[in-house]
């Protein structure tokens, strides 16, 4: 979202400088298209009703995806079709918001009992460079075995947060370390690969699995 | 009749205070409650150290930082959570301990970064954390591997 997270933003080197009108220019230029993106790209939608930590709504959420999975099998968002979808997306250098996410995901399935079956939990890294197809395979090993944990290329990664309106940054921490900023909610997809509903990050386990059931239930009649 | 089932609530009473107090730890006017670390499958990627800092005292504290023998480097960092983002930062300035109060350390909030672990934290174990605070000074905590 910022110049520094931006590759293209480093000038090319060894090229003489533009004309300070022309920086000027561009640099407008570069600022109203910046605002008016801000304002006009949905995002993340925000969470009718945080305190509940679900929201049921439409929403243009979710699509296409090529990936591999934790295992190196190659997998596509097909695969998972005719059955729903828990996404989570993270990193695993990621230790507070994503563990604590995992773990709650493990405990409402564990509150799904039998129900869980029809549910393909997805971890999803926003970190491709270092989480590869290993480290993805030791992360998720920590949580409930049905977690299935997905990395890409960069350009795979890309598309498929894109696809689910998922923010991510690169935050430098010094001495060549580094974090993600990201988008921490936790999508329900149908079996048609459809938005359902999302949970906030530090909703109840079992308040996840609730509403999990309910919103099952209630796709169910409606389908 | 009576004294036996004195003396065996004595006993329990004492059996649960001992419990109690086998997870806490005090210097000064600070007491120190469940610290715990969350397990990790591999050594490369860091844990996080959570806590529950009392401070019982009349006047304020600051946790300023903390470093273990279980990893190479221990940071205080914080994670706020906006419009769904997480995004997590370090904490130079440490963690506000006000006079009479109660502060958490907790996930997606403040959180000790064990980065550099010599092994993976194994659940069940306990890893040694040795606290600085600014007017308190040092005390080692066990966190519970969880």
């Amino acid at each position: 979202m910022t110049a520094d997270d931006d590759p293209s933003a480093t000038p090319p080197p060894d090229r003489p400088g533009p004309r300070p009108f022309v920086v000027i220019v561009v640099a407008i230029a570069a600022v109203v298209v910046g605002v008016a993106a801000w304002f006009l790209t949905p995002g993340p939608s925000e969470p009718p009703d945080q305190s509940a930590g679900m929201a049921l709504t439409e929403a243009d959420i979710g699509g296409l995806f090529q990936l591999t999975d934790h295992h190196g099998k190659r997998v596509s968002d097909d695969d998972f079709r005719g059955r729903y979808m828990l996404v989570f997306f993270g990193f695993t250098h990621c230790p507070d918001v994503c563990p604590s996410t995992l773990r709650d995901i493990s405990m409402a399935l564990d509150h799904l009992g039998d129900e869980a079956d029809a549910i393909q939990p997805l971890f999803i890294t926003v970190d491709p460079e270092r989480d590869d197809v290993e480290a993805m395979g030791d992360y998720v090993t920590a949580f409930d075995s049905r977690i299935l944990g997905l990395t890409g290329t960069r350009e795979e990664i890309d598309q498929t947060t894109a696809a689910y309106r998922i923010y991510s940054a690169r935050i430098p921490l010094g001495e060549g370390d580094y974090t993600m900023d990201h988008s921490a909610f936790t999508y329900l997809m149908g079996r048609k690969g459809e938005y359902l509903a999302h949970f906030s990050f530090g909703v109840d386990p079992e308040e996840m699995a609730e509403g999990i059931e309910y919103t099952i239930e209630t796709w169910d009649h409606e389908s | 009749m009576i004294s036996r089932r004195f003396t065996a609530f004595v006993a329990a009473s004492f059996l649960f205070a001992g419990a109690a107090l086998g997870q806490d730890f005090l210097v000064d006017d600070l007491v120190i409650t469940h610290p715990w670390a969350r397990a990790t499958a591999t050594p490369s990627v860091p844990s996080a150290g959570y806590l529950v800092i009392e401070n019982t005292g009349t006047e304020g504290d600051r946790l300023l930082g903390a470093n273990s023998s279980a990893a190479a480097r221990v940071e205080l960092h914080r994670t706020v959570i906006e419009d769904g983002i997480a995004r997590m930062r370090p904490a130079p300035d440490g963690v506000i301990l006000p006079a009479d109060a109660i502060v958490e350390l907790a996930p997606g909030g403040y959180h000790f970064m064990l980065m550099g672990l010599a092994l993976p934290l194994a659940a069940g174990t306990r890893v040694p954390l040795t606290l600085r605070f600014e007017r308190a000074g040092e005390v080692e905590v066990e966190l519970a591997v969880e």
